[in-house]
């Protein structure tokens, strides 16, 4: 029957294992989006629609800035570059060898509407009766040096309004130019062409990040070589996540290798023999391909993450095996019959608390660490179970003779607690760590910003600021999103916005903004503007003004405005050609949905204040939205703590009574409290990933204390050697995410190697607890 | 049209001074001197005459002083253009918004780069006469560079430069009909210093 069960194992972990295969062969799917790991609020669709299609668009947007002495190199380069990205697929760069044809197709369309279209200060001054001053302002342009105006416009825009409403329009990338087809600027001799491009695939996915960089960066190495002197700046959220998932698969190996080095030399120097190691490093692969090909199968593709924080399964995967060899000690013990039996109470709860504490991450509505809990869950399964059905198979092992000095040392722990004349050490120990706790604890500041969270490369930070600096603005990051009945009622929206902002901008809280009714007054504003044009401008004024510029041609308007409105549609473009002004599909989503960028907000909260009396418009700001929730969720996994102890204790309470659990449970839980004492020792802002981490400190450290308390007196050298051997490789896989250069792992990983120390320390109280009910067929060992 | 003509001004000094003999724009050296403007449009009965002075600071900018009709003054640098009448400022363009003056050429009538080196990639140049009397006539190149589309766009059909050891005349044949005279005189190069007035005018003309 045993055997059976074992070859019924062995036949699905196979199956298990041509699925991993065959996945791997395919290609496996990894994302590193840190976004996909946090939890999505339940939104009404039409907002999650509208974060999805402005976060698509504005995270796939690259921009590449090359630049020269030499203008033709340049020119040269960003042609070469640019076909070769286009011809790849992977890259859309935008073309704007016909700008100048869209520019005067928007020339021509705006033409006949003009005297709708006025500049805000045309505007001003005609609200204000100073139709004078715009007179005298075009009359001294026409006259004056290198007029623009020709005689076609002044003829039929004496005023020059059109051209006062185009020269203000505002334009995003102000510092370029388009010279010969190519967007472009001169800073300090060097000429600087800039290639917008739109990436066809999610910047977070990894294949596709190789697949960019494998063409970007040869490309870019052979032109450099070609013209030694060119300079090639990029930015985009491709290349921030291609250097943090870099990191991140760099980092799963050094740390990985690590751990698994050091958990073999911990049992080749402590068993001196192989079969210890083999059979655990069976034991932990098992557990990680079984994870890794289930989770694969249920959710399509794992993130990054998940495999990092997978990595640390290694430590409490191993732990079911050094329980089991720790017994190879006793030479009570015979057979592995014998042995299974003495380890079955201990590492059956150990697993059933571990599992309660991952099952609980379950709960947590963070896809990410859904994600972790359940590989979590499966790996540890997979490894449980094949120790129970194979190492008794697997075990020829005699007792072993080497251990006394071994066990010797192994109880010192326990001795610190027992021992009377340590007395004096112990309660001054505890004493002064109370009191350091305590200062930790009450210095002890939550921190839950989304952006301290992503570690972005300098070197990418800083190539950012120099295109910033060179072009004159970036991709936004924050958004107004007006939602209105209409287009119309939206631009109307829009006009009543403006000033705010404007204000705001005065105020210094925004640095610019861009509105579509910048480009095209609602028709209510047209019309207020064809009025005041009428009879603050023309009936007062032009007669004068055309005496002025010896203008004799008949008084009718030779070229009638049109009577309807410009709509926001011809300005969009109506399919024929490319449309006159591309970024403004970007400020438009649907009819009536609108989008407004902002650039550099400083604080959100103000703004909000500040357009509480606009209807339909609200402030997006996905990383503040971001903070607010991990703050959300933060708190809420304090309750799930408390939640986990909750459940664990339910177990407990029927293991050991109530004394009894209470003594089992108390060095976890201390050691969660250690742990939050050293963040703020450490003055770390407390984030919602340290307290992830504390949940798995209490569920590891329970395991700790249900050993102690599960073993006999004569038992405890050996039992204490097994939790040595346990918490020292969980140091080393879970403690070594300490060393991890992305922020959030960095905190998992502290807390953890603080609290698991703790709990390990501790576990020894829970030595007294009486067992009250037992388990199965296994009893008190 | 500013940063064009800027550019010729400067232009017909270097090649004056390399080619054609005469004067030279040292770093702290002023030219100054007297202009009549007349533009020809099409569908005006007369053409619009202005006159006044003009004075270029070599390195620091032009200001473009129209007497009559009325007064204006038009200053440029590399900070940005400003043009007042009457003592009130009408149009002020800083240089970050200069670029896209280069884009409402092109909305309106077709590409044209400020850019020195690029006027020359951009112009056909033919040059007859001595050094002390010389005349130029560029008309816009087709090059590969200048596609047809372009050839289009170029507001300018032919530009006609005279001048001895100064610029003389400067007209501007635009696609349209139009056409823009510029007769100078009583050019003079010192190296007095710039008056408090002209130095303002010159150092304000930056974003506000």
């Amino acid at each position: 029957m045993k055997r059976l069960l074992a070859v019924g194992w062995l036949i699905l972990l196979l199956v298990l294992a041509a699925h991993l295969l065959w996945r791997m062969h395919t290609g496996l799917n990894l994302s590193t989006d840190i976004l996909a790991l946090l939890p999505r609020e339940p939104e009404t669709p039409l907002m999650e629609r509208v974060n999805q299609e402005v976060g698509d668009h504005f995270s796939r947007r690259m921009i590449l800035l090359l630049g020269a002495p030499d203008p033709a190199t340049v020119r040269h380069a960003a042609q070469e570059l640019s076909t070769i990205l286009n011809r790849s697929g992977l890259v859309a760069v935008a073309d704007n060898a016909d700008a100048a044809e869209r520019l005067k197709r928007l020339g021509a369309l705006y033409f006949p509407y003009r005297r709708g279209l006025l500049s805000d200060a045309d505007r001003t001054a005609l609200l204000t009766s100073k139709g004078q001053d715009i007179a005298t302002a075009a009359l001294s342009q026409i006259y004056g040096f290198a007029s623009l105006a020709d005689s076609r416009m002044i003829v039929n825009d004496p005023f020059l309004l059109l051209q006062s409403f185009l020269t203000h329009l505002p334009v995003p990338q102000s510092r370029l130019s388009l010279q010969q087809g190519f967007l472009t600027t001169q800073d300090n001799g060097v000429t600087w062409i800039l290639l917008n491009g739109q990436i066809s695939d999610a910047p977070y996915a990894l294949d596709f990040q190789e697949k960019l960089l494998g063409v970007l960066n040869p490309t870019i190495a052979r032109l450099q070589q070609q013209s030694p002197d060119l300079q090639v700046k990029r930015v985009g959220a491709v290349f921030f996540a291609a250097a943090a998932s870099k990191v991140a698969t760099a980092e799963t190996s050094t740390l990985g290798t690590l751990s698994t080095i050091g958990s073999a030399l911990l049992l080749l120097l402590v068993f001196r023999r192989l079969a210890p190691l083999w059979q655990n490093l069976l034991v932990i692969g098992i557990g990680a391909g079984a994870a890794l090909s289930v989770s694969l199968l249920l959710f399509g593709q794992v993130h990054v993450a998940v495999l990092l924080f997978g990595v640390s399964l290694i430590g409490i995967a191993v732990d079911y095996g050094m329980y089991y060899y720790s017994c190879l000690f006793d030479p009570t013990l015979l057979d592995p019959q014998q042995r299974l039996r003495s380890v079955f109470a201990g590492i059956g709860l150990g697993y059933i608390t571990t599992v309660l504490g991952y099952a609980v991450l379950i709960l947590a509505p963070f896809p990410g660490l859904r994600q972790i809990a359940i590989f979590s869950l499966i790996g540890l399964s997979a490894s449980f179970v094949s120790v129970l059905l194979w190492f008794p198979l697997l075990d020829r092992n005699a007792p072993l003779k080497h251990g006394a000095s071994l066990l010797k040392a192994a109880t010192i722990p326990w001795l610190f607690w027992e021992r009377r004349d340590w007395r004096r050490v112990r309660i001054g120990t505890v004493l002064v760590l109370l009191v350091v706790g305590a200062i930790g604890l009450l210095r002890l500041r939550a921190d839950d910003d989304v952006r301290h969270l992503q570690s972005l490369s300098g070197d990418l930070l800083q190539q950012q600021a120099d295109i910033q600096r060179l072009i004159g603005s970036l991709t936004p990051s924050q958004f107004l999103l007006v939602h209105a009945a209409s287009d119309e009622a939206a631009l109307q929206r829009e006009e009543s916005l403006a000033p705010v902002l404007k204000q705001q901008m005065a105020a210094g809280n925004l640095s610019g903004f861009l509105t579509a009714a910048a480009f095209l007054p609602s028709a209510q504003r047209q019309e207020e503007n064809r009025k005041l044009v009428d009879t603050k401008l023309e009936q007062p004024f032009l007669d004068q003004q055309r005496r002025q510029l010896n203008l004799t041609a008949p008084a009718t308007d030779p070229n009638p405005t049109q009577p309807g409105f410009l709509t926001l549609s011809q300005v969009l473009g109506d399919g024929a050609g490319a449309p006159p002004l591309p970024f403004l599909r970007e400020l438009v989503l649907s009819p009536g949905i609108h989008i407004v960028t902002l650039e550099l907000l400083r604080d959100p909260e103000a703004l909000r204040r500040a357009i509480a009396g606009i209807p339909d418009v609200r402030v997006i700001d996905p990383a503040g939205d971001y903070t607010a929730l991990l703050g959300k969720y933060r708190y809420r996994a304090v309750w799930l703590i408390g939640l986990s102890i909750a459940l664990m204790m339910v177990v407990l309470i029927w293991r050991y009574g109530w004394r009894g659990a209470l003594r089992v449970k108390a060095p976890s839980v201390t050691a969660i409290a250690a742990a939050a004492a050293c963040i703020g020792l450490l003055g770390q802002g407390f984030t919602f990933f340290h307290v992830m981490a504390l949940i798995l400190v209490q569920s590891i450290g329970v395991d700790y204390a249900v050993f102690c308390a599960e073993c006999a007196r004569d038992k405890r050298p050996i039992t204490m050697l097994g939790v040595w051997l346990s918490a020292l490789s969980t140091i080393l896989s879970f403690g070594l995410l300490a060393f991890s250069e992305m922020a959030a792992v960095h905190a998992f990983g502290l807390t953890m190697l603080v609290g698991i120390v703790f709990a390990f320390l501790l576990a020894p109280l829970a030595g007294g607890a009486e067992v009250k009910r037992r388990l199965g067929r296994a009893g008190r060992a | 049209m500013a940063l064009v003509l800027c550019g010729f001004l400067c232009l017909a000094s270097a090649h004056a001074d390399e080619e054609l003999g005469g004067a030279r724009l040292k770093p702290g050296s002023v030219l100054r001197g007297h202009f009549v403007q007349e533009r020809s449009l099409q569908g005006f009965q007369a053409p619009l005459r202005s006159e006044g002075s003009f004075i270029v600071a070599e390195g620091k900018g032009l200001i473009w002083r129209v007497e009559k009709p009325f007064a204006t003054v038009t200053v440029i640098t590399p900070a940005g253009l400003v043009q007042s009448a009457q003592g009130t400022e009408t149009l002020r363009l800083p240089a970050a918004r200069i670029p896209f003056i280069a884009h409402f050429y092109e909305m309106l009538s077709g590409t044209m780069t400020g850019d020195l080196k690029s006027l020359t990639e951009q112009f056909d140049v033919k040059q007859t006469g001595t050094a002390s009397d010389w005349s130029l006539e560029l008309t816009p190149k087709s090059t590969a560079e200048n596609t047809s589309s372009d050839q289009q766009n170029m507001p300018i059909q032919r530009l006609d430069l005279a001048g001895d050891q100064y610029v003389k005349s400067v007209a501007i044949y635009r696609q349209n009909g139009d056409r823009d005279q510029l007769i100078f005189a009583d050019q003079h190069l010192d190296t007095d210093p710039l008056s408090a007035e002209e130095a303002a005018l010159l150092a304000g003309s930056g974003d506000k």
